[in-house]
């Protein structure tokens, strides 16, 4: 277990550094002159590159990189193009409210998608089987810029039910949250069901029957706990199309999270802003899929020996 | 092979294509202004209705079939030739050249393909080939890492040692010996990748970084429908409806092809679909 502990985040830890160098190299080598836009085109060409120094736009690409990286070491990310605050304050006002987002949606997923494929796999053939799996089939083929504006449409506008956009209590979360859920939920409940349809034909639930348990507890303790695995596997994965769809439905619903920061970013030519989003989103998604193989990897002990 | 095969969801893509290839012909005028018919309902006249600038809705809905066509086939084209090109010649040749396409494979599954698109697409610029590119780049790696663990599977049969040992040269061992017996994975992952191609493109369309105006696309349609919701919600259902359809449709063929080709074994649920939101 140790021996694969250390293989993992040695892995992770290249991973980081090559997701930094990535989106370093990714702004500085394509057009685009900070400088200009900081100061715009009437600006003096002494103004100019006195900036460009103090920035250290005029070292060698290299060393610009190097630095990049020293000063990631140190959590200093530099400072916005625009009103000059420094990046890392940004970043923690927006992120919270990303992360309520996306704890929101994964509730949402797992109070639909558990019981959706649960239901699904024991009534296999059937007309429930089947409506459920369309549903999925059908939930995951929405895209959430579509499906955000059509549940404005009718539980904001129509019903009145919750806010349209902006941040007002938790009412304001529930429509941004199943926008980004629903996907989710789809691609879940159909794992679980596979999963859980696999397991069922197993030896040892055919033991565990032929025992006398109940169906509940057979499916309860001896099913779905082994159904379950390989669903918390792809979670990382899952998190991953989770937090790029925030970027869009933060842009729907007027949510200033981290997602709605990355557009910003783009449209003001925010250099720096962007590059700490997409880190640290990259970040986070590593630390999940290095938790979720630390997870399973404790949880089967079959990994650790293959890897 | 045809038998059983999904009616509904050929039919989505053949009209789908038809659309893109009408669109083509430009016999329609997806761009003209009835400055008299802004934001008129669906019915009288026109089929689908007309948007804010009183442009046909439905002339717009064909020309937007053509652009996510377009930007889907060349997205899944160029992302399955580099992919599996890189993958497969990192299996054959291993050592280091492997170790360090391994890595990178790695770093680009680090992060959430179409997170770095959108950045990628807002750094190049807006416009429908630096959306292509864009998507292109985080595209590969799927294909990378699938030709990677396949050829690396086939690598050692006896076919390939007896080639070798005739003294064929790599690349058509490559191409003649290898390539054919791990196509049914590629087709597979490319049908899935193709959906989240055309939902790629109408993201970054929604999002202003794909096609420019007055260019049509089903997600920029959305995007200026979202504002005049109220008044006219047939301006967001017409074209969001169009994507659904298609992405469904691509997403059943995919499904069925995987269970046609048997290949279900070798993609990893949830990781192989680099590029879908």
């Amino acid at each position: 277990m140790q021996r694969y502990l250390v293989k993992r985040l040695l892995s992770a830890v290249i991973v980081v550094l090559g997701v930094c160098s990535i989106v370093f190299f990714l702004i500085h080598l394509v057009p685009g002159d900070p400088v200009e836009v900081m100061l715009g085109e009437s600006a003096s060409l002494a103004d100019r590159e006195s900036l460009r120094r103090s920035l250290g736009l005029d070292q060698a690409l290299w060393q610009q990189w190097l630095i990049y990286l020293a000063d990631l070491a140190r959590l200093d990310l530099g400072f916005s193009l625009h009103g000059q605050r420094p990046v890392i304050d940004i970043l923690a006002e927006r992120v919270p409210l990303t992360l309520l987002l996306a704890l929101a949606s994964i509730l949402i997923a797992v109070t639909i998608a558990v019981p959706a494929g649960i239901i699904a796999a024991l009534h296999r053939d059937t007309l429930l089987d089947r409506i459920a799996m369309v549903l999925a089939m059908a939930g995951a083929a929405i895209p959430n810029f579509w499906l955000g504006p059509l549940l404005i449409l009718v539980f904001a506008f129509y019903l009145g039910w919750f806010p349209v956009s902006g941040v007002e209590g938790m009412a304001s979360l529930v429509l941004p949250a199943l926008t980004l859920g629903t996907a989710l939920a789809a691609l879940q409940s159909r794992m679980i069901r596979a999963s859980l349809l696999e397991v069922l034909g197993e030896d040892f639930i055919t033991a565990a029957r032929a025992r006398g348990l109940s169906e509940q507890r057979v499916i309860f303790r001896h099913a779905l706990r082994n159904a379950l695995l390989p669903v918390i596997t792809v979670f990382g994965a899952q998190l991953g199309a989770l937090l790029t769809g925030a970027v869009v439905t933060e842009q729907i619903f007027d949510w200033p999270g981290i997602g709605q920061l990355t557009i910003e970013a783009i449209q003001k030519r925010d250099y720096p802003v962007l590059q700490a989003c997409i880190l640290f989103i990259s970040l986070i998604y590593v630390v999940v899929n290095l938790l979720t193989d630390i997870a399973y990897a404790m949880l089967d002990p079959r990994i650790r020996i293959d890897a | 092979m045809l038998k059983r095969a999904p009616v509904f969801a050929v039919a989505v893509v053949l009209i789908w294509c038809a659309m893109a290839l009408l669109a083509g012909l430009e016999v329609l005028e997806p761009d003209a202004i009835y400055l008299d018919k802004i934001l008129q309902a669906p019915g009288s006249g026109a089929l689908l209705g007309h948007d804010d600038l009183g442009r046909s809705v439905a002339s717009r809905l064909v020309s937007g079939a053509r652009t996510s066509l377009i930007v889907a086939l060349s997205v899944v084209v160029f992302s399955a030739l580099l992919g599996t090109a890189i993958g497969m010649t990192s299996a054959w040749l291993g050592g280091g050249w492997d170790r360090c396409t391994v890595i990178l494979i790695d770093i680009f599954m680090a992060f959430p393909g179409l997170l770095l698109a959108i950045a990628l697409a807002g750094i190049l610029g807006p416009g429908i080939s630096n959306a292509i590119i864009a998507l292109a780049v985080v595209g590969w790696v799927g294909f990378a890492r699938l030709a990677r663990a396949q050829t690396l599977s086939i690598k050692a049969r006896e076919h390939v040692l007896a080639a070798q040992a005739q003294g064929t040269n790599a690349g058509r061992i490559l191409l003649r010996h290898i390539l054919p017996l791990i196509l049914a994975p590629l087709i597979v992952q490319a049908t899935f990748d193709f959906a989240g191609a055309v939902i790629a493109e109408a993201t970054l369309s929604f999002l202003g970084l794909g096609v420019q105006p007055p260019a049509a696309s089903w997600g920029s349609m959305i995007r200026d429908g979202v504002r005049y919701m109220l008044a006219a919600p047939h301006m967001v259902l017409a074209p969001g409806m169009a994507i659904f359809m298609v992405v469904l449709a691509i997403n059943i063929l995919g499904d069925w092809l995987r269970d046609r080709l048997d290949v279900r074994g070798q993609l990893r649920p949830g990781k192989q679909l680099s590029l879908t939101v």
